[in-house]
């Protein structure tokens, strides 16, 4: 387990967050959503964590002979 | 007869030969038929995957949903997210477990890294139970979708008998082949079809998607929120958690894993599948713009919000390249649910306890045979049964999320395997899931008068894979002490 595994925590904090946001903020949040635009930008984090970890790890097996 | 009906035709037709010619070049052994004989790259392993999750559910009730109940369907983003980072450690885990342990059918997880037939058996009579709620819901969607885009050209059962004969036909020829090549192009179709809808009509309507939003909010305030009853925010967390977990455990889905080629083409497809959600937003949007164009909706018209706002907008023959992509997002999904349910009856079930010594040949035309079979027990279903398909689809994706802990188990390459305790896990949360389910319409409250209000809100099928887990743990342990007081007599 490498320490940019830990990265991946990050989505479920976000998603299961949501419902608190809303709450906090208000049902809109730049003219559209709140949950919407949170949920959205989490989506891309997602993919962009995996993409980072998935670069760290093709790394480190390059690196191994 | 209308020009929408006449493209839904050129549809029907153009799926039939897509699926058929997939097959060409091809010579066709049971591996090669079900599981593509574990060769798909990351691109088609990424529309088939893709092709299950973007279903009718996504295309009729993610629309009705965002009109009926606003800010609670947004769960879907986040358990369609969290499932693929979950994904990224256990899918390409299965893939190597699928090929050292050379698994085809959804059930032969269970039984071979297990070594039980016990559960086995289970996961097949679980797996084969489930899938026929599913498949009827992608029918029953279809029905809706080619009865509405044709104007009531065709009728719901004609649509429903066609759309079978049609998937039945390509997947006993071309088998998991048939299924991606349709795949592909139901993919390409409803990407320029989603993003078109989801750009043009708030712009057409309400000029922009800020005056949409405020439009909604001000005609109907709290839609963007999450209310305190119903679907409140614990519904909300524990729906999303359950989800997460139990996304690969429809036997459709699994086995799409065992099909891809490489590890890194599982990889790459988990980074890529969130941002594939996209085309939810997008009918989540059409949805929210039906709300101000054609308001007033209720009941079952809900459900076909997005035909009303799409035939108050366009032209007929725009209807119809709707419908037909609408008519491939049921096809591909229910076409993987007739391919795994006939794959796991004949290798399961028949080879198994019926005809041990048949051969490889045998098992393939049993399994061809099984399809036009299944999807006639599911059409029966369909038309001869009152059933409420909702509360038994979700029933079913809840029975499937019992096996959720065998799975986990099974990937873990130090962990011994006891089938003991998993199947001891897996009989109470389907016990307490049949009791709750069954006797009180799946409401906890109502099962368990005396329950606080928070925990009552919590999804059914978490609470019972909680008891699943329990119960698993407790005879892990038992098992564990026997097993050295055994050791310690001899």
């Amino acid at each position: 387990m490498k320490a940019v595994h830990l990265l991946a925590v990050l989505p479920f904090v976000g998603f299961f967050s949501g419902t608190w946001v809303v709450r906090y903020w208000g049902p809109l949040l730049f003219r559209a959503p709140t949950l919407l635009i949170w949920n959205l930008a989490w989506m891309l984090a997602s993919a962009g964590i995996l993409w980072i970890i998935y670069a760290a790890d093709n790394k480190s097996s390059t690196e191994q002979p | 007869m209308n020009i929408a009906l006449c493209i839904l035709g050129i549809f029907f037709a153009g799926a039939l030969a897509v699926g058929v010619a997939a097959r060409r070049g091809i010579s066709m052994n049971f591996e090669e038929w079900s599981i593509a004989g574990r060769g798909f790259g990351a691109v088609i392993s990424f529309v088939l995957i893709a092709g299950e999750i973007f279903s009718t559910y996504s295309f009729l009730g993610a629309t009705g949903w965002a009109y009926a109940k606003g800010a609670p369907v947004f769960y879907y983003m986040a358990c369609a997210s969290l499932a693929f980072v979950i994904g990224y450690w256990t899918l390409p885990r299965l893939r190597d477990v699928a090929q050292a342990h050379q698994l085809v059918s959804f059930s032969d997880y269970f039984e071979q890294v297990f070594a039980s037939r016990m559960l086995g058996a289970m996961a097949a009579i679980i797996g084969l139970g489930a899938m026929i709620p599913l498949l009827v819901i992608q029918m029953k969607g279809l029905g809706i979708i080619v009865h509405e885009s044709s104007y009531g050209g065709l009728s719901e059962a004609a649509a429903i008998w066609i759309g079978l004969a049609i998937m039945v036909g390509y997947i006993v020829v071309s088998g998991i082949r048939g299924a991606a090549t349709v795949a592909v192009v139901k993919d390409a179709l409803i990407l320029v079809v989603a993003l078109s809808l989801a750009i043009y009509l708030p712009i057409h309507y309400l000029g922009g998607y800020g005056r949409l939003f405020e439009a909604v909010e001000k005609a109907h305030p709290g839609h963007f929120t999450i209310p305190d009853t119903g679907l409140n925010a614990t519904w909300y967390n524990s729906t999303v958690l359950l989800v997460s977990l139990g996304y690969y455990l429809f036997p459709h889905a699994f086995t799409s894993v065992y099909a891809i080629k490489t590890r890194n083409a599982v990889r790459k497809n988990t980074i890529l599948m969130p941002l594939y959600q996209m085309l939810i937003v997008c009918m989540y949007i059409v949805g929210f713009t039906a709300i101000i164009v054609v308001p007033g909706l209720t009941g079952s018209s809900i459900d076909i919000a997005l035909f009303v706002i799409v035939k108050k907008t366009f032209p007929d023959w725009v209807v119809g390249i709707i419908g037909g992509a609408g008519l491939l997002t049921a096809l591909v999904p229910g076409a993987m649910i007739l391919l795994n349910a006939s794959t796991m009856f004949s290798k399961n079930v028949v080879k198994r306890y019926v005809l041990p010594q048949a051969s490889e040949a045998t098992v393939t035309t049993v399994a061809r045979l099984t399809v036009p079979v299944y999807a006639l027990i599911c059409v029966t279903i369909l038309f001869y049964s009152g059933w409420s398909m909702v509360p038994i689809s979700l029933f079913a994706s809840n029975l499937l999320d019992q096996l959720f802990p065998a799975f986990v188990l099974g990937l873990m390459p130090r962990t011994t395997k006891r089938p003991i305790p998993v199947a001891s896990g897996i009989v109470a949360g389907i016990a307490l899931l049949a009791y709750v389910s069954i006797g009180f319409g799946g409401s906890l409250a109502q099962a368990f008068p005396n329950m606080a209000a928070s925990i009552a809100s919590v999804n059914i099928g978490l609470i019972a894979l909680g008891l699943n887990v329990l119960v698993l743990i407790v005879c892990w342990k038992l098992t564990c002490v026997t097993e050295r007081k055994l050791v310690a007599e001899r």
